[in-house]
């Protein structure tokens, strides 16, 4: 491993752990100024929070490889696809079971909170669906 | 796509870590090329030519190729 590799990988750590951390920010300071800031402007911060670590994505992408390009593509196209369809699947479980199947939490949940929870819960599993394709492009290039 | 990377890469006494070094990528791309499960493109394929100092045919074949 290059020292170069190492210099990537700690920064992608620092990238990922500052992502988090101005996610759970914004998170916060929406969930305690619930009824002060408007919830556009809770929005805006979300997505500039998301666009920054996007932005500071972008020397990583110029860093790597075309093999590993080439491997985040095949992931986000595939895992992002099948991602989609449990998605979807889940989204109609979610629909037509009786409240008493759903978890809990989710049921006290008010419409809005119910859409968002729906939203973040697509995006995860589209997340998941990738982490397993990328390590299946890997695995079928070793 | 078949390729003579290990062949030359071994004449050199090079490893997969310093071949990847001097191409600029990962010991990993250097590894999916050789075992034939990653195609280059040809930019990367020129520049394997260059540091080898051969033509790219002489170093990439197709696998239908006889």
């Amino acid at each position: 491993m290059t020292s170069q590799d190492n210099k990537t990988r700690a920064y992608l750590v620092s990238l990922l752990a500052g992502g988090l951390c101005g996610g759970l920010a914004v998170g916060v300071f929406a969930h305690r100024l619930e009824h002060m800031v408007p919830a556009p402007a809770a929005a805006i911060g979300a997505t500039a929070v998301l666009l920054l670590a996007c932005a500071g994505a972008i020397p990583v992408w110029r860093q790597i490889d075309e093999v590993a390009r080439e491997a985040q593509q095949s992931a986000w196209y595939w895992g992002g696809s099948i991602g989609s369809c449990f998605a979807i699947g889940l989204a109609v479980f979610a629909y037509l079971s009786p409240p008493t199947q759903i978890i809990a939490g989710l049921a006290a949940l008010t419409a809005n909170g119910a859409f968002a929870a729906g939203l973040v819960a697509c995006v995860l599993i589209q997340m998941a669906a990738f982490l397993i394709g990328w390590a299946i492009w890997w695995a079928s290039k070793r | 796509m078949k390729s003579k990377l290990r062949v030359l890469r071994a004449e050199r006494g090079w490893s997969q870590a310093d071949l990847a070094e001097r191409l600029a990528v990962s010991r990993q791309a250097i590894n999916a090329i050789e075992t034939g499960k990653y195609t280059p493109s040809l930019q990367l394929a020129f520049k394997v030519a260059r540091l080898f100092a051969m033509p790219i045919e002489a170093i990439f074949s197709d696998e239908d190729e006889p």
